[in-house]
């Protein structure tokens, strides 16, 4: 029923446990972050992948509230709440992608946030600026949240 | 059933023997000493009143009464129950409630697990069943309670449910979830709410699969956001995603938070038919609701069977698809040719580069979904792969902004509308009734009776399913044949799943079958022999429009034991069609096998229909086979009428 239940299963039996918390800090709160932490897994022995598509099981036994910003070096500025600097940490990719397309979710997700009247015009001034919004492979969130709150 | 279960439960015995005895010594003990007044006249009403007989209280305790049964919790974690005898008595155990709720003394030293932290929705239903003065509660800093409140910002329900992912028939069975919509009605920021079972870090396959199903772990609600489920189930799981909305009030969604707070860390044995991940999400809804009755399967809760109950209530007040990640992929590819497909697929491999669609002679529009196309299948390319290295990850990151800046030159918007199939609700249910009347050979007439449990097979409406996908378990069929008034056992089978998946431009998936089942077969010299076999194949499929084409080669083993004393294995395949209309199917197929060894010899057949869907849950198919087994020929033509539930 859930192979992602898999994914994180493994990174627990094959890898020490600080596996994850390791790799968040070599990674950084960028573009790829969220696809590296979950892609670079063990391979599933073929009885646990096949298995996994219909049984149902999970680690943590807690509600999630993390944020993804625990761990990211960042500093905002006080007119980017924390809700915006979260939500582009744990939206990186999508938000990258969103922004080159001039539409999408994370987009309309931002324009609810920063209270924007026209999404649609929202969004192509932020394509507009991708190049400001993303300078290089290693621009980390913080960074992008301020500039986007910079261009509502 | 449950082995590892019951030594557990042993001990529960022994401790709860134990304070029994010490509240036999003290009937007043110190435990409720501090409990005000106020707190035990309330407790004394509540008794009087009876109202732990009522439909809510047992809604919050998870109190159920099975046949046979005495009424008692599915919850099975003590620290849920505030009475020693709390999991099977709602008298006591509402009692305890109570007079927890009104004892400032406990966890002084942390408000935060104070019950009136703790049981939210026992505390909010009390206050209002029982006109309770909320003043006279203890005064208690629920700090942890509060934020989480204001993080999740419960404003409405919407009912998640992943579906099938066509490479994986398995899947079928499903998940469902629940989102808990926020103020903003904003879903990636939105928290999404599923049941599922804890399992430890050292895990044998065969001891999860037996636990799994029967009981022997814990299963607990977890919460997280929304972005992260979407990107668990469409991108690395290529599921698409339907979503529900739900006409939940703001103030029943409030009630549902309430009551999930309560059970945050609380255990309940996860059992994979019932008391699973869409039993527990029923059990959640009706928090919110509790004059709906949803959580009444016995035998089994199958997710696909939750979602058409939650539209058949009707709760339901909008339907959202979200495709999956290979779905976006063959969506972007159509419409362009296959020299634009090979342009994107090269950029995103990093042969050429994201400038080389800057420069191609395509339109602006045609550009566009170039780009987009290589945007996704670059993702598409490390979602799939089974580990990153450093290197890899540094060469995604940078691959990745230098293409989004080269799409975002173009100031056009994209547009990626998908059309939606059908929606889940609009499938048949999943246990299948047959009833038919046929000739053989245009001379035996006989009438057949079939029975099929979940969830949906090659013959069936693709309605709300991923067609031509297949897992069904036990069949069988059973026919009297009124010329000769022989009764016999047709075809029996004890599981059979295939996956069909098409091959396109951008996917290319292998189709496989496996078939453990039976058939009566007629063997040289004119006898039948009940002939179990397994047959497994490997083939591929190809789909234009409405229109399914696959060809499989397979390897059969048949056990006739009356004919021969050895196992025949037959070398051979298949291949089928089929056309799906909205309200009709016809396929079509034929097959041929060698028995090499076991000396029977050859087979082929054929066989066509043409299936009318009549409503959702009945069906009426008129089918056509010819067989020719070991050189004995056979026609059958029969009308069928099918009947889902």
């Amino acid at each position: 029923m859930k192979k992602v239940f898999i994914v994180f299963m493994l990174l627990l039996v094959a890898a020490p446990a600080s596996f994850a918390g390791v790799l968040r800090n070599n990674v950084g709160c960028g573009v790829g972050t969220l696809i590296f932490e979950t892609v670079g897994r063990p391979n599933a022995g073929w009885i646990l992948q096949l298995t996994a598509s219909w049984t149902n099981g999970a680690l943590s036994n807690t509600f999630s509230m993390t944020t993804g910003t625990v761990n990211c070096q960042g500093t905002i500025h006080d007119v980017v709440s924390t809700e915006v600097y979260e939500f582009v940490t744990a939206n990186m990719d999508n938000l990258a992608r969103d922004i080159a397309m001039g539409q999408g979710d994370t987009i309309d997700s931002l324009g609810k946030m920063l209270a924007v009247e026209d999404v649609d015009a929202f969004g192509s001034v932020l394509q507009a600026n991708f190049g400001d919004i993303f300078p290089d492979a290693d621009v980390q969130s913080d960074y992008v949240a301020n500039k986007i709150v910079s261009l509502s | 059933m449950d082995i590892s279960g019951s030594s557990l439960r042993n001990s529960n015995i022994l401790i709860f023997a134990a304070i029994f005895f010490i509240f036999a010594l003290f009937p007043y003990a110190p435990a409720f000493a501090a409990v005000s007044e106020y707190g035990m006249k309330a407790a004394e009403r509540a008794a009087e009143e009876e109202i732990y007989n009522e439909r809510e209280w047992h809604i919050l305790m998870h109190y159920k009464k099975f046949p046979l049964r005495p009424m008692e919790s599915l919850v099975d974690d003590e620290k849920f129950f505030l009475s020693p005898t709390g999991k099977t008595d709602p008298k006591s155990e509402l009692d305890a409630t109570i007079k927890a709720l009104f004892d400032p003394d406990i966890s002084k030293d942390d408000d935060n697990k104070h019950p009136v932290c703790r049981y939210s929705g026992r505390r909010e239903w009390l206050i209002e069943r029982l006109n309770l003065d909320r003043s006279k509660l203890p005064a208690k800093n629920c700090s942890e309670y509060d934020k989480f409140l204001k993080d999740i910002d419960p404003a409405s329900v919407t009912l998640i449910f992943p579906f099938m992912y066509i490479n994986k028939p398995a899947s079928m069975f499903g998940h469902t979830m629940l989102r808990i919509n926020n103020g903003k009605n904003d879903p990636l920021t939105s928290y999404s709410v599923t049941f599922a079972a804890n399992t430890p870090n050292d895990i044998n396959p065969f001891d999860y699969i037996f636990k799994g199903m029967f009981g022997g772990y814990y299963g607990y609600y977890n919460v997280k956001k929304y972005s992260t489920t979407i990107f668990e189930y469409g991108n690395i799981e290529k599921r698409d995603i339907w979503e529900y909305d739900l006409n939940f009030t703001k103030e029943e969604t409030v009630r549902l938070y309430n009551h999930l707070w309560e059970m945050q860390d609380i255990g309940s044995d996860y059992y994979f038919f019932n008391e699973n991940c869409s039993y527990n999400l029923l059990l959640l809804l009706e928090s919110g609701r509790p004059q709906a009755e949803l959580a009444v399967s016995v035998i089994w809760e199958a997710p696909p069977d939750t979602v058409k109950l939650i539209y058949e209530k009707g709760f339901v007040t909008d339907i959202k698809y979200r495709a999956s990640h290979t779905k976006i992929l063959e969506n972007l590819s159509r419409g362009l040719s296959g020299k634009a497909i090979k342009l994107a697929q090269d950029v995103a491999l990093g042969k050429r580069s994201p400038a080389d669609i800057t420069n191609s002679e395509y339109s602006d529009e045609k550009k566009v979904a170039v780009f987009d196309l290589a945007i996704e299948s670059l993702r598409f390319e490390f979602l799939k792969k089974q580990s990153l290295t450093e290197e890899e990850f540094t060469r995604y990151k940078e691959a990745t902004i230098a293409l989004l800046g080269e799409r975002a030159k173009i100031r056009l918007r994209s547009k990626n509308k998908i059309k939606e199939p059908d929606p889940p609700n609009e499938g048949h249910d999943i246990t299948r009734i047959k009833l038919g009347a046929g000739v053989k050979n245009y001379k035996e007439i006989y009438t057949e009776i079939g029975f099929r449990t979940g969830f949906h097979g090659l013959d069936d409406m693709d309605n709300g399913y991923v067609p031509n996908s297949q897992l069904t378990g036990f069949e069988a069929n059973l026919r009297y044949n009124i010329s000769t008034g022989e009764v016999t056992v047709p075809s029996a089978a004890l599981i059979s799943f295939g996956s069909y998946s098409p091959i396109s431009r951008m996917v290319h998936a292998v189709s496989y079958r496996i078939d453990i089942a039976g058939e009566q077969k007629e063997f040289t010299g004119g006898k039948e022999y009940w002939t179990p076999y397994i047959r497994s194949g490997l083939g591929a499929t190809f789909n234009y429009g409405a229109l399914y084409f696959y060809i499989m080669a397979d390897v059969d083993f048949s056990f006739a034991s009356g004919y021969s004393s050895f196992a025949g294995i037959g070398l051979g395949g298949d291949a089928g069609l089929s056309y799906g209309f909205k309200h009709a199917k016809i396929t079509a197929s034929g097959y041929y096998r060698n028995y090499v060894l076991g000396g029977f010899g050859e087979e082929i057949g054929a066989a066509g229909s043409v299936i009318f869907r009549i409503t959702r849950n009945n069906a009426l198919e008129l089918a056509y086979s010819y067989k020719n087994h070991w050189k004995i020929q056979s026609e059958e033509l029969s009308l069928n009428w099918r009947f889902y539930f």
